[in-house]
């Protein structure tokens, strides 16, 4: 027996060493949520959340990895950032992934969330879960803003600048609220927000992450791949700028905050009551998208079935996106000074968004009582094409080796890019071998099918 | 179950109690170390002919990475007729720091144009006009029998405005 057991190499025993590492794992909280790897190729619908996830974890990598660098201080900030981008090695690639990223994980959430409106999943008891998303949607918002603010170039102080007028604009508590959150000053601005960006606000997204995460979470390597892949190929073709460094002598261009605040800017640029504009309507939004799964007392889950919710969410989104592009209309007269130019009449703005509601609401409720029923009948005479596509051994294993040999290459091209000093094009083709990863994974998985059915 | 009632009330009376002293934690929220806006001579009324004007750090710290922020910086002004303003420089619209013109007798802003009447510090053209709050925080200005002149507070919230004040 003792022959034996020493007859066995290192790796079966590091092997066993890990089973039994997992063995009591097991019993953790670590495993009470069940992760579960797709067999087959899903739609991404069901996973979205998941996804959404994924990015926030690589935002907690890179951006801790940044925190080597970045010094919050009203004279190093920029500077600092600059360091990073054009001198310090990799670092413009990992800025590059963490803005990215952080676009991506807005985009997701947002897409996120209307799913799960549109597709009713917040009943079947998931109220909890639906309103914790919600906040943890405005968490990550925040989150966004004062990151971007972090570098104090033009476009950052101009957000500072909103966002404190709006802080200072709520009564009776808003200046005592601006001097919680904002301090006194630039330098303690950056500070405030430094401290709200890297602990605060992600502690929190923590904590109710384990509200919000359901018990069982779908986990599909190729859809992270190519989400990631995704980022660093945008971080490649759309490098984040710079910025001009502010200075409070010299007169700022024409500035457009980031597209996620786009809204926000368009409210306040019509000119009425900055915390009607700038607070209480987009809190009164957010209140609208918590109260949807109280509100929404229709029995069936499709959206075609539950006109009000579907009505309402059709608003939601159509109001965000009209307010986002209006945020970047500047008045192309250029004889007009630029406060002239930057105003946007509120008669029009606010009847084009409270048509948008009415306008959503008929919509919704006519399809789901003329057209609907009709779209009903027609689907049950019409039976589901069955698609069925077999790949051969021979055949699989001509795409894994082709692709294994396309990550080669693309490898090679990103070291040598990134040797030649050409971070961008690196970043492009590192989104190219996580893509291809993604496109291995996948085929793995169809290999896994085959040697079963055999 | 009465007793247990009165002893679940004591120890909920006792755990108010034991927080209660951590109140004053609002003041380490509302940071005000580094600027209280406390007595600070800024000038001597001799150096300042009708006219002119003066931009100074208030409050000094002595950091200069502190006292370089813009949220510091006030203009003294000696309008022609002799008398004595001081207010902020951070323009109320999107914080450039303005400067008195006495050319023009107006105190304007670099950035979009933003013009204030030196006498009270209200927004009369440009952008920051067209707000709400358009009137640039004043300091309290104390001048000594010779001549020298000293701030001793602010009316106002800085980069909003004197409408914010407290
Ligand atoms: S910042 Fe002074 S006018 Fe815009």
């Amino acid at each position: 027996m003792g022959r034996r057991e020493q007859s066995k190499g290192i790796l079966s025993r590091l092997m066993d060493l890990y089973d039994w590492v997992v063995d009591r794992l097991e019993r953790t909280v670590l495993f009470g949520i069940r992760l579960v790897i797709p067999k087959k190729l899903l739609s991404p619908h069901g996973f979205l959340g998941m996804l959404t996830l994924v990015t926030f974890i690589i935002l907690g990598i890179t951006g801790m990895l940044l925190l080597f660098y970045y010094k919050p201080s009203l004279t190093q900030a920029y500077d600092t950032v600059r360091l990073i981008n054009d001198d310090v090695s990799f670092g413009r690639i990992l800025r590059n992934i963490h803005y990215h990223a952080s676009n991506a994980m807005l985009l997701l959430a947002i897409y996120h969330l209307f799913y799960q409106l549109f597709s009713g999943k917040y009943k079947v008891k998931n109220e909890v879960i639906w309103v914790t998303g919600v906040i943890l949607g405005v968490l990550t918002f925040l989150e966004a803003y004062t990151g971007y603010d972090l570098i104090l170039n033009e476009r950052a102080v101009l957000a500072i600048n909103i966002g404190a007028s709006l802080t200072n604009s709520v009564p009776v508590i808003g200046t005592t609220l601006a001097r919680v959150l904002l301090g006194f000053g630039f330098s303690d601005i950056v500070l405030h927000f430094y401290v709200f960006h890297v602990v605060i606000i992600p502690v929190l997204m923590l904590i109710l992450l384990t509200v919000h995460l359901p018990r069982n979470l779908i986990f599909d390597p190729p859809m992270v791949a190519v989400v990631a892949g995704a980022i660093l190929i945008a971080g490649g073709l759309f490098p984040v700028p710079l910025g001009v460094k502010f200075d409070p002598d010299v007169p700022p261009g024409v500035s457009i905050p980031e597209w996620y605040i786009n809204s926000l800017y368009a409210l306040i640029r019509t000119g009425i009551d900055k915390f009607v504009a700038g607070v209480l309507l987009p809190t009164l939004f957010i209140i609208y998208f918590l109260v949807i799964p109280f509100i929404d007392r229709s029995k069936g889950l499709s959206w075609e079935e539950r006109p009000l919710a579907t009505g309402l969410g059709i608003a939601g989104l159509a109001q965000i996106a009209v307010t986002t592009v209006w945020g970047f209309y500047v008045n192309p007269d250029k004889t007009l000074d630029l406060a002239t130019r930057l105003v946007i009449d509120p008669v029009l703005f606010y009847t084009v968004l409270v048509l948008i509601i009415v306008v959503s609401l008929l919509a919704s409720y006519g399809y789901t009582k003329y057209i609907y029923p009709r779209v009903k009948m027609e689907r049950r005479r019409r039976p589901e094409p069955q698609v069925s596509f077999k790949l051969t051994r021979n055949q699989l294993y001509a795409i894994l080796g082709s692709a294994i040999v396309a990550q080669i290459f693309a490898d090679g091209v990103a070291f040598w890019s990134y040797i030649s000093g050409m971070a961008d094009l690196a970043m492009i083709w590192m989104g190219i071998s996580l893509i291809t990863f993604a496109v291995i994974a996948h085929f793995v998985r169809v290999g896994y099918e085959i040697i079963r059915e055999e | 179950m009465k007793r247990r009632k009165f002893l679940k009330t004591v120890m909920g009376i006792s755990g108010i109690l034991a927080v209660t002293p951590f109140v004053p934690i609002k003041d380490y929220l509302i940071t005000n170390v580094s600027f209280e806006f406390t007595r600070q001579k800024i000038g001597n009324i001799n150096e300042l002919p009708p006219g002119s004007r003066k931009i100074y750090t208030y409050p000094v710290t002595g950091n200069p990475e502190l006292d370089g922020d813009p949220f510091r910086k006030f203009l003294l002004l000696r309008l022609p007729d002799g008398s004595l303003k001081s207010y902020s420089a951070v323009c109320l619209h999107l914080w450039c720091l303005v400067d008195y013109k006495s050319e023009r007798n107006q105190i304007e802003c670099p950035c979009h144009g933003s013009i204030y009447d030196p006498n009270t510090g209200i927004a009369i053209r440009g952008p920051a006009s067209l707000q709400f709050n358009k009137t640039l925080p004043e300091v309290k200005i104390e001048v000594e029998e010779n001549g020298d002149i000293y701030a001793n507070g602010v009316v106002g919230v800085i980069g909003y405005g004197k409408e914010g004040a407290v």
